[in-house]
């Protein structure tokens, strides 16, 4: 695992750089590892993007978030 | 290259060439493609969107990737899992080698050696992309295009919907000297049509021009136009701009387009292997993030809303568990 930190405007998305995933991968809930503010409003998923797939997160809030998520290696 | 090739070309209808000289369109832009890695890590040339050759040049299309050729020894042939679009159209386009497809409606298959899959991603689908278990154990050669067609707005929320396209679909035509091989896959050239049914009007068309040919063809003056090089080197355009593998070039105005193939086009065809392009400019404005594109970043943002909620579909149960009954 890879632990990465992202800044996520308000109102916005924000993408972790891409890992590398093998062919019988499967798009599942993603669990963040820390959020801060902790009850900010954000939701996260896998997408195909430039370069492979990355996690993406929204902030739905209206305050900037720092989030954490472990990529796979 | 075993896209549809026959025998004998001489049979075939011959495309007339267009009318008098200065109708030719001139080729404003070249872009060698960059590579870049996909989905599970298959590498691509990617002629556009690029600096050169971006959204509003490409308008009614958004991105074309070009896949391989390259030769998989076991284990290594790698596919795109699943992952969901909205807002556009996948064209994708075998030209060696197989795919399998599969969608969130349960809809599916697998193509070949000349055919092609159209999906109308519309409101929103899941589908993965990959290749057949015997192509992984085996290895083996895999070589193909994958274009997005954009959607106006008035049609992004459209039902998803397949169309397979066999490659004895495709319809073929020759050149008027009968020295190029044209299978017109969408839309029309002259008074030839193609088999696929666009929502946008475009014209995809792959030639294959033997050593010093000529492919000269009408073109709407109401569409953009684009060669792109998947094999062999050669010309476009009345200035003869050249152009090799990897390579696109963007047209101006005009009422039509001539690529000429090299003396020696050096490809495993042994003749130059160009995909020619073009629509109706859709001229509106594009948000576009991974795979969704639409008009404005609100709807990007509801796009990855209703992804993340399972609002575009899910993977069929059978697939996640394939001892289930079905």
């Amino acid at each position: 695992m890879k632990r990465v930190r992202l800044t996520v405007p308000p109102r916005a998305l924000s993408a972790s750089p891409p890992f590398a995933i093998p062919n019988q991968w499967r798009p599942g809930p993603v669990a963040l590892a820390r959020v801060e503010p902790p009850d900010a409003d954000v939701v996260a998923a896998p997408l195909p993007m430039r370069g492979g797939m990355r996690i993406v997160v929204y902030n739905r809030g209206e305050r900037a978030v720092e989030v954490e998520v472990d990529l796979p290696d | 290259m075993p896209a549809v090739t026959p025998d004998n070309w001489t049979d075939l209808p011959r495309i007339p060439e267009p009318g008098p000289e200065g109708s030719e369109r001139t080729v404003l832009r070249l872009v060698t493609a960059p590579s870049l890695l996909e989905g599970a890590g298959f590498p691509v040339r990617r002629p556009f969107p690029t600096r050169e050759i971006g959204f509003r040049e490409a308008d009614p299309f958004l991105l074309l990737d070009h896949m391989g050729a390259v030769q998989y020894g076991p284990g290594e042939a790698k596919g795109a899992p699943w992952h969901p679009h909205r807002g556009f159209e996948t064209v994708t386009y075998m030209i060696d080698g197989v795919m399998r497809h599969r969608d969130s409606q349960g809809g599916g298959g697998v193509i070949s050696n000349g055919d092609t899959q159209w999906m109308t991603a519309g409101a929103g689908i899941l589908h993965d992309e990959m290749p057949p278990d015997e192509l992984v154990a085996s290895g083996g050669l895999f070589h193909g295009i994958q274009l997005w067609v954009n959607l106006p707005r008035s049609l992004k929320w459209t039902p998803p919907r397949y169309q397979s396209i066999a490659a004895s679909a495709v319809r073929l035509v020759a050149s008027a000297r009968g020295d190029a091989l044209v299978r017109i896959i969408a839309g029309e050239l002259g008074p030839y049509r193609g088999p696929g049914l666009t929502w946008t009007p475009i014209t995809l068309v792959h030639a294959s021009l033997e050593p010093g040919a000529r492919l000269a063809v009408p073109w709407p003056s109401d569409f953009n136009a684009i060669a792109y090089v998947l094999a062999g080197s050669g010309a476009a355009g009345p200035e003869h701009v050249l152009i090799r593998e990897g390579q696109a070039a963007w047209f101006g105005a005009g009422s039509g387009v001539v690529v000429t193939a090299s003396p020696a086009p050096d490809s495993p065809t042994g003749r130059l292997e160009v995909l020619l392009l073009g629509g109706r400019p859709i001229r509106e404005p594009i948000a576009s993030y991974g795979p969704f594109v639409m008009n404005t970043r609100e709807e990007i943002l509801q796009a990855f809303e209703d992804y993340q909620a399972g609002r575009m579909g899910t993977i069929p149960a059978e697939i996640l568990d394939p001892g289930s009954p079905s």
